[in-house]
């Protein structure tokens, strides 16, 4: 019933748009990524040597370390914790609709904002030492020893970002029909039984959307590096991407940092295309 | 119902599509304006270019970026501008400010497009990086003329590979703002001289009152020079810095930190002093003048009882001083304009007027000689008073970053030695060779 | 007695196939005994979710409104000042023309939040919906550029911007943001729950494909587009490299980078950058709340429908 060029006449603008402002910068930064590019010297065609480079040096191993590290912290924790808030706000109880503004207040301020706010929080005489006191916890720097520090970038993250992943299940809760709960509840079922059997199978695709969503974001952060940590202490908390950023930024290696990328691309490519394997799977169509 | 919420929403579209089309339009035709105007200028700046020499008289269109002085110094820049406007009927200049955090990206992106703000204010080690890669006028040669106004200590700031790219602009030596309760409180009258002894201040101090007293800065490199240890060696082609002396340095800090006397946030940038001494956490604060305000900005009453001393010295008696720095961009189109009003930003009677609307100094050595600078020596205010010590130390005051294109590596390569001391304890001998050959492997 | 106006909606829209309603009434009583037990556990959780959602924002606000001798950094913290004042606020406010930030910012968000909607459901209708040739790649393309990081491709888009002759416009600004490989992503999420035979009777109806589109299909992923509505505006309103790097004149700055210019050079006054981040979340709370209701809205009807 559709024709070819109704699929066309859909994709020109947005393809025009995806072309000047997506794929052309994106091949540029790939042809950069085998140049010696530092802006101010004519460039020079170097081959793989950013590629050969980036597999020898150190800190791009750390760095790759601590992006898988950083995604594991984070993603299952933004995946799973949303759909218990969004359960929660999704019910119908007085003041529900506040909870829910409240809940995703912390996504609408910027990240630059945040970081000021937690920086004080996480500080060795800051607040949340202040707490641990009680507790007879001695105080440390959350942001300035090599253990604590991505941790504590993962809370910041996990604070900001289960308020965003909240609302995507808010809108996939809306398709489980009322009536299976009602049955379920004339069944006996309890709370967990309830939700684990009928809300969770429902929600499926969506589960599998914020896993996509949140590990690119988690793969691709490093605003929250770049303004608490600096990537440190000793490289602790550099990502890949904050690697990136610095190479091309204040060393000027702009073909390697290009490099560097396209290396942390092909690692999420597979990720994704696996993700997407899954969820084509699903009988969503 | 449902229909008509849609039509509605048709609408809206319609309105904001067309809002869309009249915005496209309309900047794009401004932007044919301005290119138009743009080429029109050029030209005349050509043409008038090839009369300069004859005539003398300048004229194009120079964009001066500063960083993050508006709002706060809007009248003086407009001011500055409106002067050499005045004397240059041909040039206009147009004023631009950007934050801190982001000078360098904006700076490189431009480039990029050979778009780079003609004048730019710029700190040191980012003047060394593009300098050597030939973004930046060679000023030993454009400002040959006004070279021997400024200090010479202060001139070389912006010099890497033997050429200077960068007239030094408004500076700052240290003072050394302290907090005499809690002095008292550990049993002392005055406040610490050297390093040594502030050091040696600090255990009691901590024990008597729970403050720090000295502590390591985000700047903790500098304690090399400070101390009579190079950081690299003459014509900055490898390191100087493992020295018995510097590891003896070292472990000295890694023993402070084991006692407690210093936390690491300070220098990993985490807590400011500035908050920190506000707190009454810290005894003292030794730093530019002009950043005691932010201690009353914090905390008004600490603020108040609060005293200025002379800069704390190291083994080599020599203090810092940190110019930012007027750099002129090598792609400008109005070259000769734009040096001219480097010139006239960095003058004696501008530099002067600046220095006291900002509490820093002038590093012209006309300007600081003003009696304005000596007014502070009994003043109760501890900005007053440390700018007064501050401008008595900046005649023998030198620019200590080493001066290579590598700097900003170097010293992240000191700092996480550094680092590997203190969270790892590593031997400091062993972590400053290691250092030793990353730098020189940088440096090559 | 809780919330009769959902509960009433929601008894409204089941009724068409609800024949035996006494049952239910019957069964209702019992579990509302239960609800109202599970209803205080739920609230304990919110209590504490609401809690460490808001900490941080009580200090931002309790700093915006401590006068000159309150101190901001105290251990233990002091919540409320002793002298509560608005003089932060009104400093900000005459330092800078906040109002003329603030329309900026609602202009570059308009257009950031609406052209994503349409453009990324234009882009996402055919790769969820059509078979043709080409789409496979097309796909794959979107996708594999999803990966990219932005700080590489950055140079690349200002000098396409450039040539463009778009330096210092909001078109510059906009348009790179105008369709986000994320928002194809989830609209054609929305798409692709559509069954088949909605598609099927209105082309039977006689609509052509334009009509199939705007009329039906695009209403229909309501909940999808105010998903990306609200994400593109969050986006939107907090962008600051890049308007940073397009815009020169100070004068056409958004709010988020008209507020940076609080932190000199000399002085960095914590009170009134906090006071700024809570000037600048004033219209985003404001919006938000006016978008909830929508949001909420169009998530129930579209679930009555599906």
């Amino acid at each position: 019933m559709y024709k070819a060029r109704h699929a066309w006449g859909f994709l020109s603008i947005p393809l025009i748009l995806l072309l000047l402002f997506t794929f052309i910068p994106s091949i540029a930064a790939l042809a950069l990524s085998f140049t010696n590019y530092n802006i101010f010297r004519p460039l020079e065609f170097v081959g793989f040597a950013n590629y050969i480079e980036a597999f020898q040096d150190a800190t791009f191993r750390k760095a790759m370390f601590n992006t898988v590290y950083y995604w594991l912290l984070v993603t299952p924790a933004l995946v799973v914790l949303p759909i218990f808030v969004a359960i929660l706000v999704n019910q119908k109880l007085k003041g529900v609709k506040l909870f829910r503004l409240i809940f995703y207040f912390p996504t609408l301020v910027s990240v630059v904002v945040t970081a000021i706010l937690f920086s004080w929080l996480f500080a060795e005489q800051g607040i949340i030492n202040y707490f641990l006191s009680f507790f007879g916890i001695d105080p440390f720097g959350w942001l300035t020893n090599t253990v604590t520090v991505m941790p504590a970038l993962a809370i910041v993250t996990i604070w900001q970002g289960f308020g965003y992943y909240m609302l995507f299940y808010l809108a996939a809760l809306q398709g489980v029909p009322k009536d299976l709960y009602e049955a379920a509840e004339l069944d006996g079922a309890g709370f967990w039984r309830k939700h684990i059997s009928i809300t969770i199978p429902i929600i499926k695709p969506m589960i599998f959307f914020v896993a996509v969503i949140s590990t690119m974001g988690a793969f691709k952060e490093f605003t929250l590096m770049l303004t608490m940590t600096k990537g440190g202490p000793l490289d602790a908390s550099t990502t890949a991407v904050y690697l990136v950023f610095k190479e091309a930024f204040t060393n000027l290696e702009m073909g390697y940092a290009s490099a560097i990328s396209f290396i942390l691309f092909a690692l999420i490519l597979i990720i994704t295309l696996i993700n997407q394997k899954l969820l084509d799977q699903n009988p969503n169509k | 119902m449902e229909k008509f919420k849609m039509n509605k929403i048709f609408l809206l579209l319609l309105i904001l599509g067309s809002i869309l089309v009249i915005v496209t339009a309309c900047s794009g035709a401004e932007d044919t304006n301005a290119d138009t105007d743009n080429s029109k200028e050029t030209n005349e700046s050509e043409s008038e270019g090839t009369n300069e020499e004859a005539s003398g008289e300048l004229s194009g269109e120079i964009e001066f970026m500063t960083i993050s002085l508006s709002p706060t110094f809007d009248e003086y820049l407009n001011g500055v501008k409106a002067a050499f406007e005045a004397e240059h009927p041909g040039v206009t200049v147009e004023l631009r400010d950007v934050p801190f955090d982001q000078v360098e990206q904006i700076v490189l992106t431009s480039a990029s497009s050979g778009n780079m703000p003609d004048v730019m204010n710029l700190n040191t080690e980012f003047v060394k990086k593009i300098g050597a890669n030939g973004a930046l006028v060679n000023m030993d040669e454009a400002a040959a003329d006004v070279k021997d106004t400024f200090y010479e200590g202060l001139w070389e700031t912006g010099g890497v590979n033997g050429t200077v790219y960068a007239l030094p602009w408004y500076t700052t030596t240290s003072g050394l703002i302290y907090n005499p309760e809690l002095l008292e409180k550990a049993g002392f009258d005055a406040p610490p001289a050297t390093y040594e002894e502030a050091w040696e201040m600090s255990a009691t101090i901590l024990e008597k009152t729970g403050a720090y007293g000295e502590v390591i800065a985000p700047d903790m490199q500098l304690l090399f020079p400070k101390n009579g240890i190079d950081i690299l060696n003459e014509d900055y082609t490898a390191a100087a810095f493992n020295t018995p002396e510097a590891a003896e340095l070292w472990a000295s800090f890694k023993e402070y930190y084991d006692q407690g006397l210093y936390p690491l946030d300070i220098m990993l940038n985490q807590v400011s002093l500035a908050e920190l001494y506000a707190q009454e956490k810290v005894a003292w604060w030794g730093t530019g003048p002009q950043l005691f305000r932010q201690v009353n900005d914090i905390a008004p009453e600490v603020y108040e009882k609060s005293l200025a001393g002379p800069p704390l010295e190291g083994e080599a008696g020599k203090q810092h001083a940190n110019p930012m720095n007027i750099a002129v961009a090598e792609s400008s189109e109005s070259k000769e304009a734009a040096i001219e009003f480097a010139k006239f930003v960095t003058n004696a009677d501008n530099q002067l007027e600046f220095g006291k609307l900002a509490s820093v100094l002038p590093p012209v050595e006309e300007a600081v000689n003003d009696p304005f600078f000596e007014e502070g020596a009994e003043s109760e205010d501890a900005t007053i008073r440390g700018r007064y010590y501050a401008a008595q130390s900046l005649a023998a005051a030198v620019n200590m970053t080493p001066a290579t294109e590598h700097v900003s590596a170097v010293n992240e390569i000191i700092h996480t030695a550094f680092q590997r001391v203190i969270l790892e304890d590593v031997d400091p001998a062993d972590a400053l060779a290691d250092a030793e050959a990353e730098v020189n492997s940088l440096l090559q | 007695m809780e919330q009769p106006l959902i509960d009433n909606n929601l008894q409204k829209l089941k009724e068409p196939n609800n024949n035996n309603k006494s049952k239910v009434a019957a069964q209702r009583k019992k579990f509302n005994k239960r609800k109202l037990l599970s209803g205080s556990i739920s609230y304990i959780f919110l209590l504490l979710i609401t809690v460490i959602t808001i900490v941080p924002f009580l200090f931002a606000l309790s700093t915006a409104l401590k006068g000159e001798n309150d101190i901001i950094f105290s251990i233990p913290p002091q919540l409320i000042p002793d002298t509560i004042t608005l003089d932060n606020f009104i400093t900000v406010w005459n330092t800078l023309p906040i109002p003329r930030y603030l329309l900026n910012s609602v202009i570059l968000t308009v257009f950031g939040v609406v052209l994503p909607l349409i453009l990324c459901s234009f882009a996402a209708f055919p790769l969820a919906r059509m078979n043709f040739r080409g789409r496979n790649l097309v796909f794959m393309l979107v996708i594999a550029t999803m990966m990219i990081p932005g700080e590489v491709t950055m140079i690349p888009t200002y000098l396409i911007i450039n040539k463009l002759g778009l330096m210092g416009s909001y078109t510059g600004v906009i348009l790179p943001g105008a369709i986000s490989v994320m928002g194809i992503f989830l609209m054609r999420q929305g798409f692709m729950g559509i069954p088949r035979e909605v598609e099927e009777s209105a082309i039977i109806d006689g609509a052509n494909v334009w009509q199939l589109f705007w009329k039906i299909m695009f209403p229909m992923v309501k909940p999808m587009l105010g998903v990306l509505a609200i994400l593109s505006f969050m986006g939107a309103w907090n962008s600051f490299l890049w308007p940073l790097i397009i815009l020169n004149d100070p004068n056409t700055y958004p709010i988020t980078l008209g507020l940076y210019q609080l932190q000199g050079a000399f002085s960095s006054n914590t009170r009134l950058v906090a006071a700024g981040a809570m000037i600048a979340l004033i219209p985003v709370i404001i919006v938000f709340v006016a978008f909830q209701r929508y949001f909420i809205e169009a998530a129930y009807s579209s679930s009555v429908k599906g």
